[in-house]
């Protein structure tokens, strides 16, 4: 178990050709069927999530380009949550990672039925500027690695990096079968890991190169998380001072428009059809004329507050923190920030970190019999 | 009884244990304060946190959850469910300022008739000190 190999052929040194190669050869071996991998889609720079079952449409293969458009563990999830009829492989980043696992947990997916590939994440940037900033400048996300891996911060001109994913603490692709790993790596080359022994079978398969562990890694990898980490304390005290308590969460939830997009991105919101959606809250005229009259004034539509602070309660437990809900408000809404640091406080208080290990119950499931203790 | 109306406590009950022990206290004419309007679950277990939420959102002051003692549920373990859910709408109401002590679980039995008036005497005795919630004066429900 847990051994490395060479990700770079003896010719081939460029990273999405390397990456590219090892998807095409899992796919020719016969380890999997068809491969969920961020790809660039035909005439355009945007970098979207496809599923391939022919080797030779693995055109413009880009797991390191710094866009996210969907959440993929939701996808992830859709592919093996019924018998998919074949090996089906998601090359996917932490978050998707995360999000996958916690939706397994709710019964969303099957982790038997994926060959789940992981990769180190750098960060992603909002999509709309990932796009204007891709097609300006060819190689782009290639230029983006370099720039992480090496000062630290993405090139000249680039657009900023997204707040959550400055303060991102997962950067690895933790219990994943088969890890990419760039960060710290030996002279620039990139190398596997298997995660797994299903990850390890799949590896030796491909008749890869055996290397050494990546003695920078460790390091690397620690020093990188605790910037990530100061960085998201930094969030939780913005927030803390800027988004709570009430009256300030208020003014940032004032620009609302009841559109549910957070819901929408959100990787672990998975009911089929939303209370909020349903006759429940479909409230009768009167009710409305009664609200106003105990207040003298209410904002319509109703159900703002209420819509937040129950998907705060129905999710935050399992909130992996992707910030999929901060860049999909069309209102420029805070809400990853909001929830992210309300679900530090719902995690901890069960000591749950959501999406760390398929064996830990999910919080709301489980209990024990002394615990909690009221009065 | 004008002054009465305040604070306003929302009681989630089981229907096993304490609306039981509600209704105990009640025919064995106890006297507790008149602030409290209940609400019938057949286990505290099936309380979606929401209705907790909302409970506040619509203006009350305080929620009361009661169930039966731990190994006492009708339903095996729906009670300590409902410890978790509690657990977790402290964390979410002190987050948005509404403090953890407007939020009570409470076991009290079918024949605890004099402990359900006690705790609601002492429940309104304590929240009649706090000022109102911070949702009340705000417009957004």
């Amino acid at each position: 178990m847990a051994e490395y190999f060479a990700l770079y052929d003896e010719e081939k040194t460029d990273l999405l050709g390397s990456l590219s190669a090892l998807c095409r050869r899992l796919l020719e071996a016969g380890t999997i069927d068809a491969l969920l991998v961020p790809q660039q889609l035909p005439s355009s720079v945007m970098v979207q999530h496809t599923l391939v079952r022919a080797p030779d449409k693995l055109l413009a293969v880009d797991p390191v380009a710094p866009v996210l458009p969907v959440n993929g563990g939701v996808l992830a999830a859709r592919l093996t949550r019924q018998d998919p009829g074949g090996k089906v492989g998601a090359l996917l980043r932490p978050c998707e990672i995360r999000a996958f696992i916690e939706l397994v947990k709710l019964h969303q997916g099957d982790r038997e039925r994926l060959l789940l590939i992981g990769i180190d994440c750098m960060g992603t940037f909002e999509p709309p500027k990932y796009q204007a900033w891709a097609k300006a400048n060819q190689g782009a996300s290639v230029r983006f690695l370099e720039g992480m891996l090496g000062s630290g911060r993405p090139p000249q001109g680039a657009p900023e990096i997204r707040r959550c994913c400055q303060a991102c603490e997962f950067p690895t692709p933790e219990g994943s079968d088969i890890q990419v790993l760039l960060v710290g790596s030996e002279g620039g080359r990139p190398s596997l890991f298997a995660g797994t022994e299903v990850g390890e079978a799949a590896l030796k398969g491909l008749n890869l190169k055996t290397i050494e562990a990546p003695g920078k890694r460790v390091k690397a990898v620690e020093a990188l998380v605790k910037r990530r980490t100061a960085s998201r304390d930094q969030l939780f005290k913005e927030a803390e001072s800027e988004l709570l308590p009430m009256d300030r969460l208020l003014v940032e939830l004032s620009a609302c428009i009841n559109c549910y997009n957070c819901r929408e991105v959100c990787p672990v919101c998975y009911c089929k059809s939303c209370v909020f959606e349903g006759h429940t809250f479909e409230h009768p005229a009167s009710q409305y004329l009664r609200w106003a009259k105990k207040k003298g004034v209410i904002k319509m539509p109703t159900d703002t507050l209420f819509y937040h602070l129950t998907r705060m309660a129905h999710m935050s437990t399992s909130c992996v923190g992707c910030g999929q809900c901060s860049s999909a408000c069309p209102m420029g809404i805070r809400v990853a920030e909001i929830f992210k640091t309300v679900a530090r406080k719902t995690q901890s208080v069960f000591e749950y970190v959501p999406g760390r290990d398929l064996e830990e119950a999910l919080p709301l499931t489980t209990f024990r019999e002394e615990e909690l203790t009221p009065k | 009884m004008e002054k009465s109306e305040h604070p306003k406590i929302i009681a989630f009950l089981c229907n096993w244990c304490t609306y039981a022990g509600a209704d105990l206290a009640g025919t064995a004419r106890m006297t507790y304060p008149p602030n409290v309007r209940a609400v019938r679950l057949m286990c505290t277990g099936s309380l979606d946190p929401m209705y907790v939420v909302k409970a506040f959102l619509e203006g009350a002051d305080g929620v009361l959850i009661g169930g039966c003692r731990p190994g006492d549920c009708h339903y095996t373990s729906g009670n300590f469910k409902a410890r978790r859910r509690v657990t977790l709408l402290w964390e979410i109401l002190d987050a948005v300022g509404i403090e953890r002590d407007r939020l009570w679980l409470r076991w009290i039995s079918a024949s605890e008739g004099g402990l359900y008036a006690e705790t609601i005497r002492e429940m309104v005795k304590t929240i009649s000190a706090k000022p109102p919630t911070p949702i009340q004066a705000q417009m957004i429900l």
